[in-house]
This record gives structure tokens, sequence and C-alpha cells, in this order.
């Protein structure tokens, strides 16, 4: 178990070190000055040279990948260009706002979507299934930034019941609404894996057995099946949690929600070399992580799994 | 074929795509007016019998929009697709065929680009090029082919160990006539389904890209719902047509696509 967890954390280094470098260089790809950025337009080129000099910008690129890697491996992600911040404390200060939308959308998307696949499962083939698997699609298949707006016009303009956008007191009031329209495309995912789950399920032989030693209907769903259907119900869980973080930007647009997603927007437009590379490092770090937590998960749900 | 087409999913999601194209073909014709005429003194008119979806702030006919903005959708849908299909079809060619060194470092490849945040790596590629629908097709491509790559090594690694193609070998049949003959028939389905289940995905990054502003600048679905977003409280069908269009085109897309696995589901063979 320790051999299989350390041989997963060696593998991400390699590909940690492939992110951060194909970022580096996209960056550097794109067309714009940083310093001319930083200094504005009206800037002389002796200010322009001056803050190219303190960012190490005059340097030739191998060196300021190397210095950027080096400084990395301590931990350091550099400074934003934009406030002279460290990035480290960016993240940090726009992280939780992101986390929390995350954690709203996937309550949302797990509260309906497991309970419709549900009780579908129950039902196959009902007119109930159906209609929910019809939904599930149109799920699918709206854009989250057009459906943000429509929950907008018509929950907050319309009705006038929830606030339009922004984060507000913190309150729940304002989180409703980008929880859902963030959620919905796992809703639809989740409710379809979770019927399909649970009608493989329900064909196996231990809850024909459950059944005939007169287990309660409801002790067999429960109990039995639904533990055994929440395995790959999890990883779809699992996965849209961590794209819900990096695909929050979106979402956050529309909302003007003041997370990591749409700062990392503006230090685009900015061309914020540091805050970008270090968001782009810290949103596939936990992509990898979360991976393998869900990994690590399986074979404490289910003990048939062994890690080699 | 038969089977396909009496398929309910296929029969509606087909139905909507092939009318969807020829919107795109006809748009000039179709379209009541020109996408980009600006009249000034009808902006933000409600959809009325001169403008069935309304105008928007510079009093462009928002109909006329929608249907040339299919041209982008489609056409960025299609591109990308086939070109990031035939990326991950050499790249997974080579990489389960010769497996070793060349799949180790053809698969740490695809490993990096499918840990990256997927709509922040699209979009740091396309401001490297001139603001465009290149831009846009060249950044989902050198995304998307990671996922193509992925599921033609496995099926390539599978057909690699059928017998037809040891008895190919043993007769002497050249590395790239083994592929080209026995391997890329044999992963069409899933290619196929693969195509069509992401079309939807492709149409809807372009979106996304085109409302966060690094998309194309002619008239697209995801331009226009920015458009109207600072808008909504007075004209709120600027961006409900475009997206109402851009759902009913991704819809049609995963159906079809859902229907063709069910179809060509490889399982089942």
């Amino acid at each position: 178990m320790t051999s299989y967890i350390l041989r997963r954390l060696l593998f991400m280094a390699p590909v940690l070190l492939g992110v951060v470098t194909i970022s580096f260089f996209l960056g550097r790809l794109a067309p714009g000055d940083p310093a001319e950025a930083m200094a504005g337009q009206r800037a002389t080129e002796e200010q322009k040279q001056m803050i190219a000099q303190k960012y190490g910008l005059d340097r030739p690129l191998a060196e300021q990948y190397l210095t950027y890697l080096y400084n990395l491996a301590r931990g350091d992600l550099g400074l934003s260009y934009d406030s002279h911040r460290p990035v480290s404390e960016i993240i940090a200060e726009r992280f939780p706002y992101t986390l929390k939308l995350a954690a709203g959308a996937m309550f949302a998307a797990v509260l309906l979507g497991v309970s419709a696949g549900l009780l579908s499962a129950l039902t196959p083939n009902s007119w109930y299934d159906r209609a929910a698997m019809v939904i599930a699609m149109l799920g699918i298949s709206t854009p989250v930034f057009w459906l943000g707006l429509l929950l907008m016009y018509f929950i907050s303009v319309r009705l006038n019941w929830l606030p339009p956008s922004g984060y507000g007191d913190g309150g729940i009031r304002y989180l409703i609404l980008p929880a859902i329209a963030l959620g919905t495309q796992s809703v639809a995912m989740l409710a379809r894996m979770t019927r399909a789950a649970m009608l493989d399920v329900m064909r196996e032989d231990y809850l024909q057995t459950a059944r005939a030693k007169g287990a309660a209907p409801a002790v067999v769903v429960t109990r039995h099946a639904f533990a055994n259907a929440a395995i790959p119900i999890l990883t779809i869980v699992a996965a849209d949690f961590a794209s819900y973080l990096s695909g929050s930007v979106l979402t956050e647009k529309v909302f003007s929600w003041p997370g990591l997603g749409s700062h990392i927007m503006l230090a685009i437009s900015q061309r914020d070399y540091p805050v970008i590379n270090g968001t782009v490092l810290f949103f596939s770090a936990m992509f990898l992580a979360i991976n393998l937590l869900v990994d690590l998960l399986y074979g404490f749900l289910d003990p048939r799994i062994r890690y080699e | 074929m038969k089977k396909a087409l009496r398929h309910p999913y296929i029969l509606l999601g087909g139905g909507v795509a092939i009318a969807l194209f020829c919107v795109a073909l006809l748009a000039p014709v179709l379209a009541p007016y020109s996408p980009d005429e600006i009249d000034l003194d009808a902006f933000y008119q409600g959809p009325a019998w001169n403008h069935w979806f309304g105008t928007d702030n510079l009093g462009r006919d928002v109909l006329s929009r929608v249907a040339y903005g299919s041209r982008v959708s489609l056409g960025i849908g299609v591109t990308t697709r086939t070109f990031s299909l035939l990326i991950g079809l050499i790249v997974g060619c080579l990489s389960g065929y010769y497996g070793g060194k060349v799949d180790l470092v053809l698969q740490r490849l695809v490993d990096i680009t499918l840990a990256f945040p997927f709509l922040l790596l699209v979009i740091s590629i396309a401001v490297i090029f001139p603001q465009g629908v290149f831009a846009v097709f060249i950044s989902l491509s050198l995304v998307m082919w990671a996922g193509a790559a992925r599921l033609i090594r496995a099926q390539v690694m599978v057909v690699r160990e059928r017998e037809y193609v040891t008895a190919a070998r043993a007769f002497g049949a050249r590395d790239f006539w083994i592929v080209l003959r026995h391997i890329i028939p044999n992963s069409y389905a899933p290619a196929l389904i693969w195509w069509t289940m992401g079309l939807g995905q492709a149409i809807m990054a372009e979106a996304g890209l085109s409302f966060l502003g690094v998309g194309s600048p002619e008239a697209s679905w995801g331009g226009m719902i920015n458009d109207g977003a600072q808008a909504l409280r007075v004209a709120p069908w600027v961006s409900l047509f475009p997206g109402l269009a851009l759902a009913l085109t991704v819809l049609a897309f995963n159906l079809l696509g859902e229907g063709l696995r069910d179809v060509l589901d490889v399982r089942e063979q």
C-alpha cells in the first residue's frame, strides 16, 4: 500500500514537470511584452528595461526557465507582475472561493443526480425513467454559462428570489445559482451513472440471495445494491470535482464570483505569467491528487481491490 | 446500417444535425439580414415580425447572426474533431504498435495534456495566435487529441495480438501496411463514436472561448451570449436565442453519439 502510494507520487513528478514546462513556454510564445504590460503603454524604454531587469525578463529564456524551476523546487511560485504579491498568497486567498463554489456544485449534483438515478433504476423503463434520462441529456448539452444567465434572468431578475451575482456577504443565497449552474452537467452524468451502476448490481447473484433470505427491500437497495454501485458513482463525483475546481472559469465569470477561475482570466489578459503558471500548476496538482485519492478510496470501499 | 436508421437517437440527432448543416450552408440565403448590418435606430428591439429573434445593442438582427453563427460552431466542431482524431490516430498507432520507449514517451505526453485544466490549456494556446477561427481550431485540436490517442492505443494493443496480424507479419507485411490494412479498419467504430461524442464538447468549448472573449471575432454563438449578458435585464433575447441554438446543436450531436454507441457497441459484438 505505502509502496503503491509512493510509486504513484513518483509518477506524478514528471507529469507536473511537463505541465510546468509547457505552461512556462506557452506563456513566452504569446505576443505582448509583460514588462510593457506592467509599465503601461506610456512608459519610456528605460522604465521598461528597469522592470524587465527586476523580474529577470531580460535574461535568456533557458535561464529564466531554470530559475523558475529552481525557485519552484523551494516552494516559491514567484511574484505577480501585476500586484507584486507572492503567487502562493494570491492562490491561497482566491482558492477558498472556488472551493466553496465547487463544493456547492457537487452537493447540488449529488443530491439531484444520485436520487434521480436511483429512482430511475428502481423503476426502469417507466415514464419517470425515460423523462429523467431525457432531462439528463438536456443537462449535459446545456452550456454552463448560458444556463447561468437563464437562472439569473428567471430566478433573480424576474422572480427576484435570489441575488443575481457576486459574493455578497458570503451567504448561501449567493452560492445557490452558481452552484446549480456549475453542477448541472454532472447531475446528468451522475443520474445516468447511478442508473447504470444500480441496474448492473441489481442483476448480481448476491442480491438474489439477500432477497431470498428475506431482507427488507429498503435494506436490499441501500445496504446491498447501493453500497456496491457507489464505487463507479464515486469516480464520476471525484472526476467532476476536479474539473469544477479548474473549470469554474466560465461560471465565475457569469456570476462575478471572486475565485481563482476569474482571477486567472484577468492574469491571462495582463500577461501575468507567474500567476498563470502557478495557478495552472496548482490545478493540475489538485487534479492528480484527487485521482490518487479516488483510487485509494476504492480499496477502502471495495476490499476486493488490491494495490500492486 | 438498418439498425442505425431505426434507432430513435440517431434519427432525432441525425435529423437535427442535417438541418443544422443546411442552415450553415444556406445562411446567406436564409438569413433575412446581413449578420453585421448595424441599425442604430433599432437597437434592443424585442422579437417581432421584422426581427423574429429581436435585435442586439447595435440593432443587428439576432436571427441572422444565429444563422451565421452556426457556420463558426459547426465548422470549428467538425474540423477540430477531425484534426485531433488524425493526431490521436498517429500517436495512438505509434504508441500501441511499437510499445516500449516510444509508448512510454508518448503516453507521458498524453498524461500531461490530460492533467492540464482543459479550458485553461486551450486558452493558453489560443492567445499565442492572432484572434480568430484558426486560433480556436488549432488550440482545441492540440488539446483534444490526447483522448483519441489513448483510445486508439488501447484498440491497437488489442488488434496487434490477433492471429491475423501475426499471420500478416509472418508473411512479411510491413508495419505501415499492417496499421493501414488491419489496425485502422478495426478501430473505426470507437473512433467514430469518439468523434461524434466529442463534437458537442468541441462546439461548447468554442462557444466558451468566444464567451470569454478569446474566440473568433465573427458572429458566433458564444460571443452573442456574452453580448447579451451585459443587457440581460433589458434584452434577454440577445443571449436566449444563440444559447438555445447552441444547446440544441450539442444535444443533437450527443444523441447521435449515444445512438451510434448503442448500435456500434464493440463490446456487444
